[in-house]
């Protein structure tokens, strides 16, 4: 008890030092008065009384130092002087200061930056209850393209689900749909995003509303989904915050919907999402048939494993398959999903900061090896006034952490700065709706927490000490002859030999990042410049939503209307209309038959078709070339013979590149196409044309067999009233766009237009990940090549510098001014070149990381790798430059007498 | 060795200052200087401004407590009173004590 008392005494005490030193020297002041008292009353005169009272308290020096130590822990007593010590000569070399702490902080900043939005994205646990019991099943079928990546699906369908539901591993399923919705509120319709979801996941996720209730069971077994649970921002939007929003009605999709509940600020589901509202899955009539993603909590106690081999039981009862059949099912914590995307760039990116980081590491210590030659003689006296060699370790090393300290707090303000950038485009991109984009989820939860900040601090204190283990380490030895040598004259002792090895490891690593970014620049210029196969330029699109009662019919009709209005206009040169545009992961699958029986689909050999619906001048305005037979017209409308338009790839798996115009095909594959109403025989449909391949669902992936087919033909319902517009321009479009909305409202006075955007955004969009990738791995190697030119340059110049007397002398003896630079330039592309040849080893060793991530070009690209070598030829000659002038300018005579 | 007899004086000197203090009620350092100098047999043995880290030992310990005060002549100074842990600790440390100069004792009354 007293000794731990005294033991946090003792801290205390070391914190509050200036207190204890007062009250001490007032006690040991009133102690000699006392002293000094009791002689002048034993009848001494005042000046004997003072001695006599020094001489019989002793040395006030002795004692106040032991009860210092008595009293305070030594060492963080020395730890303060150290670190005041330190700030004062910190001050002192502000150039030196400066550089260190900004370079650093660029390593330590790009470092935690990484780190924290991964952390964010893919470690730091989901906010529901028990998070890590919370899982999702996937199953992997076979590639399409042979070498492809296994496309994941989900394994059951609704249907089948009781009997998952039946697992004895689970506790809760439930099922989630995204959803997107009108909703009418005031003048301007918004659209709302958010999800149909089973009741089950309130309990499953452990979510409580902050008002009225969340989804329940009986909202499942209504005949409609009119029941709604609203976000917290929602509701402080339509309702200011009003408890009287429970039972009010919002309408959605043109139906009243009733809110009974209002979930927390921050809530989100399904994980990393952002949506508004949550309506109850209603198993009748509107319950999809398709295979649903469904989250599961497994029970307590239950491993992963167990609960895998549950499901994949379960599989083979509902799928009639068996272990040897069955594709690979996959059960994850539903946490690991999210990260997915950016999993081909993890690794890649994480060695790239950390590179980063290295780098600017070595550069700093070198500006700390310089330093502390420099200060040698300043080491030398302080040594000679008795501090121990431990003690002047001691204060390198404080030195070092307050450098990385200093660092470590402008690192964390660069992270601050990067993440409110992550957090506010994030989500951005013209159809947040529908594209990907960026899209990183649970973007808006990047931030700095304990962990991230404390990752911060570790590699700030790791890199302090090894600067002070680096400056503290050489010093001892060369401590007495550094006195005797007057002033600035320094020893060298093999301290150039470390300086260049630093170098040589800073250009290698350089080297590895600069080939790294320069092989992601090029693949991301590749997906650039790819062609399409269609025109973006000049193209202007929008979405228009009709309410969702209107009959395809009608929808047709209003967009061969909206159509023809537009290109009444002048500053239109045609437009056309399409269920879904280009660019926009969403498309629709069927069955192509040469017969109208259509064989029973086989997830082994998976369908590879798209289909367009569109109208009939598309593929013109999309400028997609035509190249063989026609192209739709506007005869091929209702109850005309059907026309279809194929693409090259569906010609040449069907065709053998010959021939198909002419041909017919039959097409399959729900109520689109095969109306549950429908009477007599399947109508065929007559390939009139063969278009170009395009990239349909993004830049990167290639063509697949393709189907375009005109609105008006179409025989059943699409599921959607809403219409994508492409407009071919002329001249910018700004009286169109100006316009357009009265235009559409005039047409339809419940419509409503959103999602404007040039094409070229959309197909840019469609690389974002990639270009994000270029942009960081080329601002890393910029900040990486700008380290090693002024580390080499340093490097160089501090050589220069110490070698003025030998420069002198050569010059004395008869060296021309051309041979003393090339000797400065010798140094330079000497270490240059051997971290060039080290770090191109590096860097094709290191080329697996870019699996996955490069497009168009090999992660061994010749050209990079001899582009990337001249670069850094021309780096070492550069930063050799203005030493190697300054050595060619040393006045012999000069030299000679300065030392 | 030599860090084995610091110890133990250390201790020596942490007792006499809380029987001092024990008999003779709250006492600034330079009063408890003086009754050390009053019971040994050598007065300048001791410097006084060796009292201090015991003094501050104590302290910390909670077994001695120190207050700003006024001296009869009104002089300010420092004094330092026993606090019941105090009290509780010099019965066990005088008691250890005991037992330890018995044991030495007989030992040298042995040899």
């Amino acid at each position: 008890m007293a000794s731990l008392r005294r033991f946090l005494q003792r801290i205390v005490s070391a914190v509050r030092h200036d207190r204890a030193e007062d009250d001490l020297a007032r006690e040991v002041e009133s102690h000699l008065a006392l002293l000094e008292e009791q002689f002048r009353n034993d009848g001494m005169t005042p000046d004997a009384a003072r001695l006599a009272a020094r001489r019989a308290f002793g040395g006030v020096e002795q004692a106040k130092e032991l009860q210092r130590d008595a009293r305070a822990f030594r060492w963080i007593a020395d730890l303060r002087q150290d670190l005041t010590y330190g700030a004062r000569s910190f001050a002192r070399s502000p150039g030196f200061t400066t550089a260190a702490i900004v370079t650093l902080a660029l390593g330590i900043g790009a470092a935690t930056t990484i780190f924290g939005a991964l952390y964010s994205i893919g470690l730091r646990p989901l906010p529901y209850a028990d998070p890590d019991r919370i899982v999702r099943v996937f199953e992997y079928l076979p590639p399409r393209e042979a070498g492809g990546a296994p496309r994941r699906g989900h394994p059951f369908a609704p249907s089948q689900l009781d009997a998952v539901r039946r697992a004895s591993t689970l506790s809760h399923i439930g099922l989630e749909i995204p959803r997107l919705m009108l909703m009418r509120a005031g003048e301007t319709p918004a659209r709302v995003t958010g999800s149909r979801m089973s009741a089950a996941i309130f309990p499953l996720i452990g979510a409580q509303p902050i008002l009225g209730r969340g989804l329940q069971e009986e909202d499942e077994q209504k005949d409609s989904d009119n029941a709604v649970v609203i976000s917290h921002a929602l509701w402080q939007q339509q309702f200011a915050g009003r408890e009287d929003a429970i039972g009010a009605t919002l309408t959605l999709d043109d139906r009243p919907h009733t809110i009974v509940g209002v979930m927390p600020a921050g809530f989100q589901f399904p994980p990393g999402s952002s949506g508004d509202i949550w309506t109850p899955l209603v198993p009748a009539g509107t319950a999809p048939t398709f295979r649903l993603s469904f989250y599961a909590r497994l029970r307590d106690g239950v491993p992963l494993a167990a609960a895998q081999q549950e499901i994949a039981a379960i599989y083979d009862a509902v799928r009639s398959t068996n272990p040897s059949n069955r594709p690979r099912l996959e059960m994850v914590p539903a946490k690991d999903v999210l990260i997915e995307p950016f999993k081909p760039a993890i690794t890649v990116l994480a060695v790239a900061v950390i590179l980063v980081l290295l780098i600017a590491c070595v550069n700093v210590a070198n500006l700390v090896l310089a330093r502390s030659i420099v200060r040698q003689y300043e080491m030398s006296l302080r040594s000679a006034l008795g501090a121990s060699r431990a003690r002047l370790f001691r204060q390198h090393l404080a030195e070092g952490v307050l450098l990385a300290m200093l660092s470590g707090a402008g690192g964390m303000i660069i992270t601050l700065i990067s993440m409110s950038w992550m957090r506010t485009f994030g989500n951005a991109g013209p159809r947040r709706d529908m594209l990907p984009g960026l899209n990183i989820p649970r973007a808006a939860e990047i931030h700095v927490d304990a962990t991230i900040a404390g990752f911060a601090i570790a590699i700030s204190l790791v890199a302090g000490l090894a600067f002070g283990v680096i400056a503290g380490a050489r010093q001892p030895a060369l401590l007495t002859p550094g006195l005797r040598r007057e002033g600035r004259r320094w020893p060298l002792f093999g301290a150039r030999g470390i300086q260049h090895a630093l170098v040589i490891a800073e250009v290698a690593m350089a080297v590895v990042l600069f080939i790294g970014s320069a092989l992601m620049v090029r693949s991301f210029i590749h997906l650039a410049t790819i062609d399409t196969g269609f025109t973006a330029r000049e193209r202007m699109t929008f979405q228009v939503t009709l309410p969702p009662t209107r009959t395809p019919a009608e929808v047709a009709r209003f967009g061969e209307e909206l159509v023809a209005r537009i290109e009444s206009m002048p500053s239109a040169r045609a437009a056309a209309y399409a269920e879904s545009l280009p660019m926009v992961p969403v498309g629709r699958l069927a069955l192509l038959s040469a017969t109208p029986s259509f064989p029973k689909p086989d997830f082994a050999a998976p369908p590879r078709l798209d289909v367009r619906i569109v109208s009939h001048r598309y593929v013109e305005v999309m400028g997609i070339r035509i190249v063989e037979g026609r192209s739709l017209r506007e005869t091929d409308g209702a109850g005309r013979p059907r026309a279809l338009l194929i693409n090259e790839a569906l010609r040449r798996e069907r065709f053998g590149g010959t021939s198909a115009v002419g041909q017919r095909l039959f097409v399959g594959g729900g109520p689109t196409f095969d109306p549950p109403g429908r009477t007599g025989p399947l109508e065929p449909w007559e390939i009139v044309g063969v278009v170009a391949d395009v990239r349909q669902r993004s830049v990167i992936d290639p063509a697949i067999p393709q189907i375009f087919m005109d609105q008006r033909q179409v025989p059943g319902p699409t599921g959607s009233s809403a219409l994508n517009l492409v407009v071919h321009l002329e001249g910018d479009g700004t009286a169109l766009l100006s316009s357009l909305r009265s235009m559409v409202a005039q047409m339809d006075p419940q419509s409503f237009i959103d999602n404007v955007a040039p094409l070229e955004n959309l197909v840019s969009n469609s690389y974002a990940r990639p270009r994000l990738y270029a942009q960081l791995l080329a601002a890393y190697a910029a900040v990486a090549i700008g380290l090693v030119a002024v580390g080499i340059y340093g490097v160089i110049a501090f050589g220069v510098v110490q070698r003025t007397k030998e420069i002198g002398i050569r010059m004395a003896l008869g060296a021309r001014r051309q041979q003393v630079r090339a000797l400065v330039v010798r140094d330079s592309a000497l270490v240059t070149a051997i971290g060039l040849i080290i770090g191109i080893g590096g860097a094709a060793w290191s080329s697996r990381l870019f699996e996955g991530l490069l497009f168009g070009i090999t992660p061994l690209d010749r050209t990079t790798y001899a582009a990337v070598a001249a670069a850094f030829a021309g780096i070492a000659v550069v930063a050799a430059f203005i030493p190697a002038r300054r050595a060619s300018a040393v006045d012999p005579v000069a030299a000679l007498r300065a030392e | 060795m030599s860090s084995e007899r610091v110890e133990l004086l250390q201790g020596t000197l942490d007792l006499i200052i809380l029987r001092a203090l024990s008999t003779m009620g709250p006492q600034h350092a330079y009063g408890l200087a003086a009754r050390l100098a009053q019971v040994s047999d050598h007065p300048l043995s001791l410097n006084q401004g060796t009292l201090y880290p015991a003094l501050v030992r104590l302290e910390q310990k909670g077994w001695i407590k120190g207050a700003w005060g006024k001296t009869e002549t009104n002089r300010e100074a420092k004094f330092y009173a026993l606090t019941k842990a105090g009290e509780k600790a010099l019965t066990k440390e005088a008691e250890k004590w005991r037992r330890l100069a018995g044991l030495v004792d007989k030992l040298l009354l042995e040899s």
